[in-house]
């Protein structure tokens, strides 16, 4: 009996559940297939040991980002259900009224939710289980590798999660509305009145005071941004968070009285058909509901924002893996990173150095897995980029001066012409001829080069271990090491005297040896692994725990800190890829989804509490069109409201990534953060053209209804 | 048409601004049929103030409903100035409220987020007034029925009486043809019902307003020129008030009353 009450009253009360169905059926697949693209990823045909780990990290995250997804959710639910509820405080009252005791309301109530919440759960999962189909070719193809044999794929583990998870919010939902029946007074049930709540605007000064006030506030918050930049956490940024939420609540509350107070000054705009009434409908609507309409837009800002740094930063690692991975491998010898071991020296300075020596003599395998290597070595020079800056004319304009000042503290690090010329020679890159009196600039960070140019400029000079160069005019562009990313940035190359000099300080900062294999990529890993563990054998007592290449050989300061070979770098930079695509896609859609569906509901809802309001137009003689237009105006403001002051702020937090962030890197994410943006303001309107559809039919049928009653 | 009935309307006199002619109203199907308006014929003349009583369900709601096109009528036609209204497409029937009828009703039906002046304006942006003639007319004509001072309160600021009033200044301020009130009283206690009936009895000498009145009150109607009685659907009696005075008239509605039964009273 009462299951068949909750039944029939879940299909009358369709429409109030059909946004709120659908939400929670779309933030249940977004939540299964992203949690499930690990266990799609046993389709793959070849997985490296980096792109395993890549998606392990992957995995982590997503279960991390899940957390703060589920309470997102978990917040959507409560409150759309606790709004549905209060909806219909007045049949609740009914139903005690007429001696219903209150656990059996509430279990009418737990009837309901349950009902809805496995309807949408199960729905959410089927689509969910569609979904994670098409996003592991999207992996897939991320990670550079193929499925030849695909099957249909149905993760246990994200189904049990999910699962698990939707039934807490449920539960947790249930308890809430459950508590407010029981706790709520007969009285206040009944009396509820359609949207007694609303009235006009009031404390007019106060309002316009408050609007100008916001308007400071935001406009320090984004100074305060603009000063901290965005690289640390420091007390700018808080103040800046500060200040942002701050203005955003005071802009809200103010906005409807400072928009009402120009306009009925502009009698003109404000005296025309029914605008005073979709005005005043706003403006009271803003009023009564600025606390959501701030969370709403601190959401979509956080959305906007999580969606455009995820697209700029996968810009970065986009376009120029070929560029960074041209030598087969290279193997780094920096002591910097065991600063308690000096062992090392003497070892160094018996071979001169050289690491290609060392391992040959420690490996009988060497030769046959190095057709070629070459080896740079990159020496403190003991002078600050300072020195060459000051000669460069203008030079704000070139660079950003926060920028500027940490490049002017940083020490120039040198690498000799022949080392240099021979590295060229590895990869078929035309070398460098200097007089004994010049340097040149090596830089592959695309950001850098035109104040890389103006460093090697033939008026610049440069003093360096006693020597006195000059630029020899023309900027180059070779890479010295296989990495993720593009990293030779604003190197010095000096003659081969010079370094010779510096050499006395002792050994080299770093030392890279470049190699390339006598077979392919793939078998010249697994030789190179095998000859390492003859020449840098683990410790006494370690095991091998896998295949990787790191796990292979013992760490040390010299001759082998880690080895980065080309293959493995093009999986990271894939795997990291997908990792940004991924959690950025998952955090913003469900972000932004939830918000959505939050507007809709509350635009819905109001419609629904304004229907006496359009019947009393409409006897007024005001036609359905006109009351369709005034509809769609409430729509559009109320969803492009906080939208709009979300996107002012995500412009500005951005802009402050892209000035710093980006602009180092030289990336250029404009594109992709458009394609973000142009698909998020796309969803978004999808359910605002719905509300819109939705809200007209109610009022519509309310009108025609009576007339034909 | 073939059961006609003796009725003390003007019906087909020259001068009816409003007539209606053997209206029915009839709710339901399906074997249980109510009859709420049973061939009702009656005209109202330019100027007249014509109050409607019977007791509740006798079906005098429903006729004003037809009247303001918010409801239709079964059979019979309604003719408003010549033009029948219950011909009119759908499409047209807001257009023809807006522009030839005025309402006040038993809630006041103002709209609670708009101003008492722009809940009067409402009426003359609607019909695409020009802006500045607007502020004039609805300051003029607030000063008029004394609601100057609530012009800028919201509705629920403001007292019921003061309510009404202003939704009475909304029904006449874009000059309509016809006005239509639902139990205007009805809500009012006795000192704001003679205030809000000597604003309506005003409108209609003084303005040239036509007022069609539905109410259950004697003390309201006895304001109007003529009032009819309605009961169970059909058209009872019909008491014009001539020269008389106001008391003498409101006897002569008591007396009708008395004789239709006591239960005017139950709303």
């Amino acid at each position: 009996m009462l299951a068949k009450l909750a039944f029939r009253n879940v299909r009358r009360a369709g429409r109030d559940y059909a946004i709120y169905f659908i939400t929670v059926a779309l933030g249940v697949a977004l939540f299964y297939a992203f949690n499930a693209v690990r266990s799609q990823a046993v389709l793959f045909d070849a997985l490296s040991a980096d792109s395993v780990r890549m998606l392990d990290l992957l995995n982590m995250m997503i279960g991390l980002f899940s957390v703060v997804v589920a309470c997102v959710l978990g917040f959507l639910v409560v409150y759309a259900n606790r709004f549905l509820i209060r909806r219909r405080r007045r049949e609740f009252g009914t139903y005690l009224l007429l001696g219903m005791s209150a656990g059996r309301v509430s279990r009418v109530l737990l009837f309901e939710t349950i009902l809805v919440g496995l309807g949408s759960l199960v729905v959410g999962l089927v689509l969910g289980i569609a979904l994670s189909q098409g996003l592991s070719f999207a992996t897939a193809a991320l990670m550079g590798t193929t499925m030849t044999k695909y099957r249909f794929i149905v993760s246990p583990d994200a189904l049990g999660l999910t699962s698990l998870c939707f039934v807490v919010i449920f539960a947790v939902s249930a308890i809430v509305d459950v508590v407010y029946i029981r706790h709520c007074k007969l009285v206040t049930l009944l009396s509820a009145h359609e949207g007694n709540e609303r009235a006009g605007v009031t404390r007019m000064p106060l309002r316009i005071v408050g609007f100008v006030v916001s308007l400071v506030l935001l406009a320090c918050a984004y100074w305060q941004l603009s000063i901290n930049g965005m690289r640390e956490v420091d007390a700018h940024f808080w103040v800046a968070t500060a200040l942002m939420v701050a203005g955003t609540f005071t802009f809200f509350w103010s906005v409807a009285g400072f928009a009402i107070f120009v306009l009925t000054h502009a009698k003109g705009t404000y005296l025309r058909g029914i605008r005073m009434f979709t005005t005043r409908q706003i403006a009271s609507k803003v009023n009564t509901a600025f606390v959501s309409m701030s969370v709403v837009c601190v959401m979509l800002f956080f959305a906007l924002t999580t969606a455009s740094v995820g697209m700029g930063l996968l810009e970065l690692f986009a376009g120029n893996i070929d560029q960074t991975t041209r030598y087969d491998a290279s193997i780094l010898a920096q002591p910097a990173y065991f600063p308690d071991d000096t062992s090392w020296e003497g070892e160094s300075a018996r071979y001169d150095g050289d690491i290609a020596a060392c391992l040959a003599e420690r490996t009988g395998k060497w030769e046959s897995v190095v057709s070629e290597s070459a080896q740079i070595d990159y020496w403190d020079s003991g002078v600050n980029y300072q020195a060459l800056l000051d000669q460069i004319q203008n030079v704000e304009d070139l660079k950003d001066a926060d920028v500027l000042t940490a490049i002017c503290k940083t020490e120039i690090q040198a690498v000799s012409e022949s080392q240099y010329n021979a590295c060229c020679a590895l990869i078929g890159e035309h070398g460098i001829d200097l007089a004994s009196d010049e340097f040149a600039v090596d830089n592959t960070v695309s950001g850098y080069d035109t104040l890389g140019a103006a460093m090697g400029g033939k008026d610049i000079k440069l003093e360096m271990a006693g020597a006195t160069l000059h630029g020899c005019g023309s900027l180059q562009c070779v890479p010295l090491d296989t990495s993720a990313v593009s990293d030779v940035a604003l190197l010095v190359i000096v003659p081969d005297e010079v370094v010779a000099n510096l050499r006395k300080g002792g050994f080299p900062n770093y030392s890279y040896l470049n190699v390339m294999y006598r077979e392919g990529r793939e078998q010249g890993d697994v030789a190179l692994a095998e000859a390492l563990r003859e020449a840098a054998p683990l410790a006494e007592g370690a095991r091998t725990a896998s295949d990787d290449m790191e796990e292979q050989y013992q760490r040390g300061p010299w001759p082998v800190s880690t080895v980065y070979t080309g293959r493995s770098m093009a999986d990271q930079a894939g795997g990291l890829r997908m990792v940004i695509a991924f959690l950025a896609l998952y955090i913003g859609f469900v972000m932004l989804v939830a918000t959505a569906a939050v507007l809709a509901i509350q635009q819905l809802s109001e419609t629904a509490d304004s229907l006496g309001r359009y019947r009393r137009l409409s006897d007024l003689g005001c036609d359905l069109r006109q009351i369709s237009g005034s509809l769609r105006t409430q729509t559009v403001v109320h969803f492009c409201a906080p939208l709009v002051l979300a996107v002012c702020h995500t412009v500005c937090a951005v802009s402050v990534v892209g000035g710093t962030l980006f602009s180092e890197l030289g990336v250029d994410p404009t594109g992709l953060i458009g394609i973000a943006a142009g698909s998020i303001v796309g969803i978004y309107a999808v359910y605002l053209v719905a509300t819109y559809l939705l809200s007209k039919s109610i009022v519509r049928n309310a009108i025609v209804q009576r007339r034909t009653a | 048409m073939e059961n006609r009935k003796a009725t003390t309307a003007v019906a087909g006199s020259p001068s009816a601004l409003l007539e209606l002619s053997h209206v029915g109203k009839v709710y339901g199907g399906k074997g249980v049929i109510t009859k709420a308006l049973d061939d009702v014929s009656m005209a109202v003349r330019k100027g007249e103030f014509v109050a409607i009583m019977g007791p509740s369900g006798s079906g005098k709601s429903t006729l004003l409903n037809c009247v303001a096109t918010i409801d239709t009528a079964t059979s019979g036609t309604i003719t408003l100035g010549g033009r029948d209204v219950t011909r009119l497409r759908r499409a047209d029937l807001a257009k023809f409220r807006r522009d030839e009828l005025g309402f006040i009703f038993q809630d006041s039906n103002l709209l609670d987020t708009l101003t008492g002046f722009e809940n009067i304006a409402l009426a003359l942006t609607l019909r695409g007034e020009r802006p500045h003639k607007i502020e004039q007319s609805v300051n003029e004509l607030a000063r008029v029925l004394g609601v100057e001072e609530v012009l800028q309160k919201y509705p629920e600021q403001m007292s019921g009486g003061q309510r009404q009033r202003v939704a009475a200044a909304r029904a006449i301020v874009s000059g309509p043809q016809l006005i239509l009130a639902d139990e205007p009283t009805g809500a009012l206690d006795s000192k704001s019902s003679a205030v809000l009936l000597d604003v309506l009895e005003n409108m209609n000498k003084h303005m040239g307003a036509t007022i069609l009145m539905v109410t259950h009150d004697a003390f309201a109607a006895s304001y109007s020129t003529r009032t009819v009685f309605v009961r169970d659907g059909r058209l009872f009696n019909d008491i014009s008030r001539g020269d008389a005075p106001r008391n003498e008239y409101y006897q002569r509605i008591m007396e009708v009353m008395a004789f239709l039964g006591g239960d005017l009273d139950a709303r």
